[in-house]
């Protein structure tokens, strides 16, 4: 059976759970999914989900001087937001869907 | 100094720019951004090593979704080119089957005569081997686009197709102008050994104008972009379904192609446009229906929901 919803990985989800609360940079992603998710693939899975348009990223203002390169931060987008709150949706009927009963 | 200045190096020789930027650089911003942080030597090594695993797990997934992605775009690309050829021979064939079929030979005539409709068959085919190679060809890009093809193609790709419609439409028009007409016009000569009147298949596109045939020789100049307005239309297409891009393409085939056979003589021999007009009518409404088909928004990506 087709659903209407656009297609979101579970490691999707998590990054958009975790994103729900504030905007973060990759590695606090890393330390905020407790080992779920990974240093050498969140980068690419972010950069995916921008693609699809759930998450935009921006780099940081570096102050004149400072070392190394500009960070990246991380949000939601609305529709990302949106497609969360679907799928959420989706697995809570999922849940709830009864039980046959034997005769 | 921070480390990943090397590493940097190394991502933006091997990958495209904006997944350098997107994914790698992010990946070593936060790498330098925490050895920065770090201190004493145990934390900076643990640092360093987790940094470095990260650049070169991060480097090989992007290089092997590049790698998928431009794998499946060959296929793409080498399916509609075959589709293409394909269709413009199977076209093609089917097209000559009523020129071959209007010089069948007549059983009981004389071996002169016998003689003389096998030479005019081939002189036939010749004259309508040039306009129908172009017309299914025409075709033939258009359908193997919307048959090859989905919303997969990328910018380069789509860049190649029309550079491809572009380069044959240029040859049609040399080939179909000065070329065809020539050859046949002296296969004719040597098979039949009459010197006639020219055809109009026979008149390069000067001597069509000379002959005041104005219909032909506007023709001579829009139809070969028959190619070019095609394959645009059927690439703005081939973000829809296959059924419903297949639908369109076969619709604006067989609406050029009835216009270029029939619809523009008609209109001009009653005076509703002009003969300039009515040759390059077709690749104007077809051009501006690709871009119409632009603007009508698709459905977003689905999928099941089991595969989430």
């Amino acid at each position: 059976v087709k659903s209407e919803l656009p297609r979101l990985s579970p490691t999707e989800r998590l990054i958009l759970d975790l994103l729900a609360g504030d905007e973060m940079f990759g590695l606090q992603l890393v330390g905020a999914s407790r080992g779920a998710l990974k240093r050498g693939t969140v980068y690419v899975t972010l950069g995916r989900m921008q693609e699809k348009g759930y998450v935009e990223s921006w780099t940081e203002h570096q102050a004149p001087g400072a070392i190394g390169l500009p960070r990246r931060l991380y949000r939601p987008t609305a529709y990302g937001l949106r497609v969360l709150e679907a799928w959420a949706a989706a697995a809570r009927t999922m849940k709830r869907r009864p039980r046959l009963q034997h005769a | 100094m921070v480390p990943g200045q090397a590493l940097h190096r190394i991502a933006s020789a091997v990958l495209p720019r904006d997944i350098c930027d997107r994914v790698i650089d992010s990946q070593l911003a936060d790498f330098q951004h925490e050895w920065l942080l770090s201190d004493g030597i145990a934390w900076r090594a643990r640092v360093l090593l987790r940094g470095y695993a990260a650049f070169w797990a991060a480097l090989m997934v992007s290089l092997i979704a590049i790698g998928a992605t431009e794998r499946d775009e060959r296929k793409i690309l080498l399916r509609t080119f075959v589709m293409s050829i394909a269709v413009c021979g199977i076209a093609t064939v089917l097209m000559l089957i009523p020129v071959w079929r209007i010089t069948l030979i007549p059983s009981q005539a004389s071996p002169i005569i016998q003689t003389m409709f096998r030479r005019l068959r081939w002189v036939m085919v010749l004259n309508w081997l040039p306009d129908t190679f172009l017309t299914a060809a025409a075709g033939g890009l258009a359908l193997g686009i919307a048959s090859g093809s989905g919303p997969r193609l990328s910018t380069r790709s789509i860049r190649n197709v029309l550079t491809v419609a572009v380069v044959f439409s240029a040859l049609s028009f040399f080939t179909g102008s000065w070329i065809a007409p020539v050859a046949i016009y002296h296969f004719r000569v040597a098979a039949l050994g009459m010197r006639m009147a020219k055809w109009p298949a026979e008149m390069t596109i000067g001597e069509l104008a000379q002959s005041q045939n104005m219909l032909g020789y506007h023709l001579r100049w829009a139809f070969p972009w028959a190619t070019f307005a095609l394959a645009t239309f059927a690439l703005s297409a081939s973000a829809r379904a296959r059924g419903a891009r297949l639908a369109l393409v076969i619709a604006a085939c067989g609406g050029y192609y009835y216009w270029v056979r029939a619809g523009a003589a008609d209109a001009v021999g009653r005076g509703t446009f002009s003969a300039f007009t009515a040759a390059w009518l077709p690749n104007v409404v077809v051009v501006i229906a690709a871009c119409a088909l632009l603007a009508v928004p698709l459905k977003p990506d689905t999928t099941d929901m089991a595969r989430g």
